[in-house]
């Protein structure tokens, strides 16, 4: 029987750095690996080489270079990184504009603003639950 | 930084490890790549990709399954992931401690380790131990006990895992001084994107296989190139600083060509339209394909170049200075009136401290003591104002 193979690599495109470590440290604890993308164009550039590796991607809407919402486009217009989940976080407050970005194709949205650490931890883990994501969490060869 | 002596060239590296399955095959592959003498190379890669595994390879601390590494004979500096400071040992006897094997005394170990710890600003941290300071002074130690034996390259294994961002960034700062400054040939193991800037090249890691290598051709001598004015410097290297300006991460060929077309325009082989229309021109075309937003703001690039060495030239034709005029210049800004008196006394000290015949401090001087005792009388501040504005008039 084929081996399932199980991905555990999250790109994180944020370039708040503080944000970032935290985001990494909670994920490597959940045993994910992570990489960063400081702005929008090295965003593209890694997932254009680490794709089919990646278990999902975090992105900042308000990125350097290029913003958020414009690799997300990107991505659901890619064959190859369109079925990559994208969890969005950004600051946010009308309600349309995130149904917009939902609507681009983002499984979920976290709003930075006035959220404390662990709530985004909190949103950040039922998003994963909720999306299958989340039992990546295996040891390789199942 | 590019030079053509290879310091390191790997052949093949087969990085042994865990055999993870993958869709083609088994993770690792081989590896082959080569680093030049006095290049600030990164290792990218996510935990597992085989780019700690390389640098260790490299350093000739780990041993690969297959493939060959060979090297040109240096002296190497390590800095581990985990700093790996002997707890029992002071920051200072630590540091020192490499030297013990070369057989030097206490005297000259200790000597020169507080000069290294000095130059990174440890200096007041010497004496305690590595569970008394923080992460960012571990760190630090750690780099001091690297450049202790003098090394010709530095191998770093993920440095900033444990730092916070201005800690990194002044880590980076100290090893970017070292590569420029000092030539050594510094590589880093990163999972990080934000610390490209420093880089010459950066070389992506996946599943234990190199599979991409970048040129980040904004690397910060290219910014001290403007920094400098655009006077002083060559053609060839206003193109390549201008080149980078406009490119992230991008091919060698496809720099290498941008470089080409802003050398000719500077060298007025080329007319402005014609360097426009190889800028929009799609690759395919043989031009460069820019987004028309760049293009435009390269040209007025280019156009600040042409102006500011217009500018000179007229500027060194002139041979005498108006002093009149400069006095206007030197006084823009100030609102109160000056007596006739004040205004030839001005124009005497500004005609004394352009023939140098009296130094910055002898002319604040003049400006600031009172008209009754043979100054001006400015306040000490705004005599410092004018000496600054002054001194600006004749930088270039």
């Amino acid at each position: 029987m084929m081996e399932k193979i199980y991905r555990n690599l999250v790109l994180i495109a944020e370039n708040n750095y503080d944000l970032y470590k935290i985001i990494s440290l909670f994920l490597e604890k959940e045993g994910f690996s992570v990489l960063r993308a400081h702005n929008g164009k090295v965003a593209e550039l890694l997932l254009s080489i680490y794709y089919d590796e990646l278990a999902f991607c975090i992105l900042d809407v308000s990125l350097p270079k290029k913003y958020g919402e414009s690799v997300l486009k990107y991505m659901k217009n890619e064959d190859k990184l369109k079925d990559i989940p994208v969890i969005m976080i950004s600051n946010l407050k009308d309600e349309e504009d995130i149904k917009s970005l939902m609507d681009l194709g983002a499984l979920a949205h976290i709003k930075k603003q006035k959220s404390s650490v662990h709530e985004i931890m909190n949103k950040l883990k039922e998003a994963l639950i909720s999306s299958g994501t989340r039992k990546i969490n295996f040891k390789y060869g199942n | 930084m590019e030079t053509d002596k290879t310091l390191i060239k790997a052949k093949g590296v087969y990085l042994g490890g865990a055999e993870i399955p993958q869709k083609g095959g088994l993770a690792f592959g081989g590896v082959d790549l080569k680093i030049n003498a006095g290049e600030f190379v990164v290792f990218f890669g996510p935990a597992g990709s085989g780019n700690s595994k390389m640098l260790w390879v490299l350093a000739g601390l780990s041993k690969p399954k297959k493939g060959e590494v060979l090297t040109s004979g240096f002296r190497v500096g390590v800095v581990p992931g985990s700093y790996a400071l002997i707890s029992t040992l002071s920051v200072l006897d630590n540091v020192a401690l490499p030297l013990a094997f070369k057989g030097l005394s206490r005297k000259v170990r200790y000597k020169m380790a507080a000069e290294i710890l000095g130059s990174l600003g440890m200096t007041e941290k010497m004496y305690d131990f590595p569970q008394d300071i923080s992460k960012k002074e571990e760190q630090l130690a750690a780099i001091a006990r690297s450049l202790i034996v003098d090394p010709d390259v530095i191998f770093l294994d993920d440095p900033v895992k444990k730092l916070g961002l201005r800690s990194s960034k002044i880590l980076f700062d100290i090893l970017h001084e070292q590569n420029s400054k000092r030539k050594r040939t510094i590589v880093v193991a990163l999972d990080d994107s934000e610390l490209f800037y420093y880089a010459d090249r950066i070389f992506f890691f996946r599943s234990g296989k190199m599979i991409k290598e970048g040129i980040n051709a904004k690397r910060p001598e290219s910014f001290d190139i403007f920094n400098e004015g655009s006077l002083k410097r060559s053609n060839a290297d206003l193109a390549v600083a201008l080149a980078d300006n406009f490119l992230g991460l991008g091919d060698a060929d496809f720099r290498k060509k941008l470089e080409d077309l802003i050398l000719k325009r500077l060298e007025g082989r080329l007319s402005d339209g014609g360097l426009e229309e190889l800028l929009k021109r799609s690759q395919k075309d043989g031009g460069v394909g820019l987004l028309e937003n760049s293009v435009q703001a390269l040209l007025r690039r280019v156009d600040i170049i042409f102006y500011e060495r217009e500018v000179l030239k007229k500027e060194q034709k002139k041979e005498t200075v108006d002093i009149g005029e400069l006095r206007k210049r030197v006084l823009a800004g100030y609102s109160k009136k000056l007596s006739m008196l004040q205004i030839s006394r001005l124009e005497e000290a500004v005609e004394r401290f352009l023939g140098k015949i009296i130094n910055d401090k002898q002319f604040k001087k003049i400006l600031s003591l009172p008209e009754i005792q043979g100054g001006i009388g400015f306040s000490y501040a705004d005599a410092k104002k004018i000496l600054l504005k002054l001194n600006s008039f004749f930088r270039k």
